[in-house]
């Protein structure tokens, strides 16, 4: 994140392989929409950019905002951008400070049922470690649960014997702030929202 | 990506059909026969698959399917099982072996559940609290596999509701390690 110290939040994009003209009409797409979007998206003049505009003809990264967009999709993907970029920014504090949320670890087992029921969330955290090893900062941020919450179901699993410690990493990892391209998340997102249930963080890696 | 399909498998009368039911867009096509199966206390039964869907726009789709319960239909659960993104396996634990059950569907859907993700829901707990959730997962485990094992009341929206949203969050995590 690059927010702009005394000037509140501000974020900013950049361009690669746009057309002068589809420039020009992202900024005034995103000029006319600043009003509904806070914090506010600036042109990265000197390369330093949260988010990169990639032309239709070019490579674009998981992380980037393919060209042509329609202005709500420009205003909805800046805004979940922004969202995470400013979520990661506060973990990432959070995490530093505490050295277990660094720490790598996955399932060994599914957890006892009465561990699972002392919280709403944890069945959810579960099912994310099931998967794969997370730190407890990078399972806050993908179940878009407190850090709190994931340390202490991570310390809970370790008392049950359920975890695998899988490394020890030297700092806390910062997830990428990327706008996700690939279909399949696209379908899973928005099978969520039709269904209302809860984000993942997921669309936007 | 426009259509992509879910399975729900199980044993007969655990409410595949009701499950799909609880999330699709339209009601569920059924190929249901009077079940001469009187150990089960079950009118009909599904014999051929259930069917129901899930309009996202833009013509994009998310086809539900739900295999006949009966093993000896287990020729029909690999034909259903090629390129779903992942399977919801519904144990009913008022029968005989519930254990037995799900063994049964986790060797026969052992390639899609390796392949994509797995949750499975476990109905009738309330009258029946034996076995409880902690031995589904001791069975899963010995079997080599970590997969959610949650109660579901499949009259329950939300609980039908649930075990998506688990089907989901590890299809995602997967999906992640795959573009790295």
């Amino acid at each position: 994140m690059s927010s702009i110290p005394g000037r509140g939040e501000q974020y900013r994009y950049g361009f690669f392989r746009l057309a002068p003209r589809d420039e020009l009409v992202f900024k005034s797409i995103v000029g006319l929409l600043s009003g509904r979007m806070l914090p506010i998206w600036v042109h990265a003049e000197d390369g330093q950019f949260d988010v990169l505009v990639v032309g239709s003809e070019a490579p674009a990264k998981a992380r980037d905002l393919n060209w042509p967009l329609r202005a709500n999709e420009i205003a909805e993907r800046l805004k979940q951008a922004a969202d995470i970029l400013n979520r990661s920014t506060q973990l990432a504090t959070a995490a530093s400070l505490d050295q277990g949320a660094t720490r790598v670890v996955k399932l060994s087992r599914w957890p006892a049922n009465a561990l699972l029921q002392s919280d709403p969330g944890y069945v959810r955290l579960a099912a994310l470690l099931s998967t794969r090893a997370f730190s407890g900062y990078e399972l806050a941020q993908r179940s878009g649960l407190s850090l709190e919450l994931c340390l202490g179901f991570i310390a809970a699993l370790e008392e049950q014997g359920c975890l695998l410690v899988i490394e020890l990493a030297e700092e806390p990892v910062v997830e990428p702030i990327t706008v996700a391209t690939a279909p399949v998340k696209w379908f899973f997102a928005r099978l969520r929202a039709h269904f209302g249930l809860p984000g993942t963080g997921s669309e936007a890696r | 990506m426009r259509e992509q399909k879910i399975l729900f498998t199980g044993t007969m009368g655990a409410g595949k059909t009701t499950a799909i039911s609880a999330i699709s867009d339209i009601p569920p096509i059924v190929t249901d026969v009077q079940n001469n199966d009187l150990s089960v206390d079950k009118q009909t039964t599904t014999v051929g698959l259930d069917y129901g869907e899930v309009s996202l726009g833009s013509g994009e789709r998310l086809r539900l399917y739900g295999t006949p319960g009966q093993q000896r239909f287990a020729f029909m659960w690999q034909v259903l099982a090629k390129g779903a993104l992942g399977l919801v396996i519904l144990i009913d634990n008022s029968r005989p072996a519930p254990l037995e059950d799900l063994q049964i569907y986790l060797t026969n859907f052992a390639e899609l559940i390796r392949d994509t993700a797995c949750v499975i829901g476990v109905g009738r707990l309330d009258t029946h609290a034996s076995p409880d959730l902690d031995a589904y997962a001791d069975t899963v485990m010995q079997l080599g596999s970590i997969i959610p094992v949650v109660a579901c009341d499949v009259r329950n929206r939300e609980e039908v509701l649930l075990l998506l949203d688990l089907l989901l969050m590890q299809l995602e995590s997967k999906e992640e390690i795959n573009e790295h």
